[in-house]
């Protein structure tokens, strides 16, 4: 321990005595550092937004749909498949033992949402039952969701996605109001609570209208998609195999034929967020290899400079009784100490953007709208980032470091070490 | 060979130090150069020796295998009753650190740290808590008449306190020998005698002191005079004439 410490003090005494240039051989780690940083912070960001999306799904629901979303089998064979219609959801429901929730939603973009000279193009339409707000939250931000009454006589009645009503009502009194979908009046009744964040945010796009009111605006011809929700995630399995069995009957399947319906489950979202994180991972994987290269090789030249210039030293130090290891150990704990000084300035740049995340973006838009490229009220929603760099990226930050610093200078630390004494004394 | 053997006048006191047919050769391409011939010495306890010879004698080769910091292609040499010539770096290194005392021509002071630190450096080497070393480094240099000057760094220092830094390196341990090349090199005449004049007051206190030079001068200073020349002992004589300086200062040496 003592050794490791003796060690430690003359790496200090030589790099403080070169300030400039220990700062300026880093830079090569800062960069990597910061990618590092930077790369962990948006992944922990991405998987923290994942979670928080699908919080409010459930992660105990099964989506029955005409369609696999994993894809998997040819999409032109999922598309012949026969669809779902309503009455296959009512057999369904009857059938269906172990769920807790069964649900019918069916969707479609609209052309036109307006409310007197606000409109919202390409915003979804949900038709679904009132049991719909029970199997999620069960709660509506304001005004309610539609009665079992309401959803059966298909009322022209809406209830509005958070983004619906920010973007057709910013002064908030959409309660009561009458809004106009594809022509059609409806009246608002309740807002749904924000859902979704900056990545997944097609669930606040969206207005849910009873499902027989959604046929008789755009008729019966697609194919709905029945929520089962299982009651528990342990669940799941069990209610996966019933649901199978008991949608084959529906679909009156033939003990060999294949099932000509998706079950799929909020797993499949996560493929989206993976190639996500695949993207970040290989760009900042790449971009980090390469700057860890780049500094290690510039802490390596150093270090045989540092050796080099103090060859003098190191003789002196033999001299009066160093050993190998102990010369080994003072050089090899300076270029960790160079590698450390490289992390922590990539740390404080990381977390400097970190910290400024948001001013930093609207600069950005500033900025670009100043040359035409964005408009000038342009909002990220970053809050899907945590202002801070995780404990765990700076604790794989400091260990990286420190095997840099260790690959970079090994071979000058040999060199030094293994220096003969009589020549090194003899040295300039 | 030698014109005269010097015989140690207690000859049943195990010598320091015993080289036996030493012989140090350096390859140098195709070409083979005997630094070292064939050498046969003994140093003992508490004996003022000069080596001298002009540059390409062997005095320096010589110097760096009592020293420890070289080690013969043949013959023997034992320290202290071991065996040097089969020693590995760590044993040389502990050897160095513990036995040997170096004072340079150039000093050799780190120029990063202060005085004391530099003279705390082989404590670090030994292992010896901070407390300790301090302790010391501040006894030695204290001793050497430093005691206002332990915080400076060797550039603040002037050649004479330069020296005196690095006999107090060299003394911290309390070394078995002290080993001085050309001491005297850098410093004026009377800089020079003053260096001259602590290694006269060590020597007085106990001390076994081998200094290499080429002026006779510093060589009448020692008791022994051993000369050298193509790798071999030229001469090995007691110095009837001893140059005996004055010791400026009196100073409480270890």
């Amino acid at each position: 321990m003592t050794r490791i410490v003796e060690s430690i003090r003359p790496a200090f005494v030589a790099l403080a005595a070169n300030k400039m240039r220990a700062v300026l051989t880093t830079l090569g780690v800062v960069i990597g550092i910061f990618f590092v940083l930077l790369m962990g912070w948006v992944l922990n960001g991405l998987d923290s937004a994942f979670t928080q999306s699908f919080a409010f799904f459930g992660d105990d629901i099964l989506y029955i749909d005409k369609f696999n979303w994993s894809g998997g089998e040819d999409w032109y064979a999922q598309r012949n498949r026969p669809k779902i219609d309503f009455r296959q959801y009512g057999m369904f429901k009857e059938r269906m033992r172990g769920a807790e929730f069964v649900v019918p939603t069916i969707d479609r973009f609209s052309t036109n949402v307006r409310h007197e000279n606000l409109q919202l193009q390409g915003s979804m339409i949900f038709g679904t039952t009132a049991e719909y707000i029970d199997m999620y939250s069960g709660i509506t931000a304001e005004g309610r969701f539609f009665t079992e009454t309401e959803a059966e006589l298909g009322a022209n009645v809406v209830v509005l996605g958070q983004k619906v009503n920010e973007n057709l009502f910013p002064q908030g009194d959409a309660l009561g109001k009458t809004l106009k979908i594809d022509g059609q009046p409806f009246t608002v009744i309740g807002v749904l609570p924000k859902r979704g964040t900056m990545l997944i945010d097609f669930v606040d796009n969206m207005s849910l209208i009873p499902i027989k009111r959604f046929f008789g605006l755009y008729g019966s011809r697609s194919s709905l998609t029945i929520n089962v929700k299982a009651g528990g995630k342990e669940r799941l399995d069990d209610v996966k195999y019933e649901a199978i069995g008991v949608m084959r009957s529906v679909r009156s399947l033939k003990p060999g034929d294949d099932d000509n319906f998706g079950i799929n489950s909020q797993e499949m979202f996560s493929q989206f967020i993976d190639i996500t994180r695949g993207v970040v991972w290989g760009i900042g994987l790449f971009m980090t290899g390469l700057a860890f290269l780049v500094g290690s090789i510039g802490i390596m030249n150093i270090m045989f400079v540092s050796v080099a210039e103090r060859t003098r030293e190191i003789g002196v130090r033999k001299a009066v009784g160093a050993t190998q290891s102990r010369i080994l150990l003072q050089f090899l704990f300076e270029s960790i100490i160079l590698s450390l000084i490289g992390a922590a300035i990539g740390l404080i740049l990381t977390s400097t953007i970190a910290a400024f995340k948001d001013q930093i973006v609207s600069g950005v838009i500033a900025l670009l709208s100043l040359v035409g490229l964005a408009e000038g009220d342009t909002t990220v929603n970053l809050s899907f980032l945590s202002s801070t760099i995780p404990l765990t990226q700076v604790v794989v930050a400091v260990v990286v470091a420190v095997i840099v610093g260790i690959l970079a200078g090994i071979i000058p630390a040999f060199r030094a070490a293994r220096l003969n004494p009589v020549e090194a004394l003899r040295a300039e | 060979m030698s014109e005269s053997r010097y015989q140690p006048e207690v000859s049943s006191v195990n010598p320091v130090l015993q080289l036996e047919n030493v012989a140090r050769l350096y390859s140098m391409g195709d070409e083979t150069i005997y630094a070292l011939r064939d050498v046969s010495l003994s140093i003992h306890q508490n004996e003022y020796v000069a080596f001298m010879g002009p540059s390409g004698s062997g005095k320096s080769t010589l110097m760096n295998i009592i020293g420890c910091l070289d080690t013969p292609t043949s013959g023997s040499y034992l320290f202290e009753g071991e065996q040097v010539s089969s020693m590995n770096d760590g044993e040389l290194a502990e050897i160095r650190n513990r036995k040997i005392g170096f004072v340079f021509q150039t000093f050799n002071l780190l120029p990063r740290i202060t005085a004391l630190q530099n003279v705390e450096l082989p404590l670090v080497y030994s292992g010896i808590s901070r407390g300790e070393r301090y302790k010391r480094a501040e006894e030695v240099l204290t001793s050497v008449g430093l005691a206002d000057r332990m915080e400076h760094r060797p550039n603040e220092l002037s050649g004479g306190q330069r020296q005196r830094v690095a006999i107090a390196r060299a003394l911290v341990t309390r070394p078995s020998i002290i080993l001085a090349d050309e001491p005297t090199g850098n410093l004026d005449t009377k800089t020079g005698n003053e260096i001259m004049g602590l290694f006269e007051a060590l020597w007085k206190k106990g001390n076994t002191i081998i200094v290499v030079t080429h002026e006779e001068d510093i060589a009448a200073h020692a008791a022994r005079i051993i000369r050298l020349r193509d790798g071999n002992i030229e001469q090995d004589v007691l110095n009837p004439n001893r140059h005996i300086p004055e010791t400026l200062t009196k100073l409480d040496l270890p």
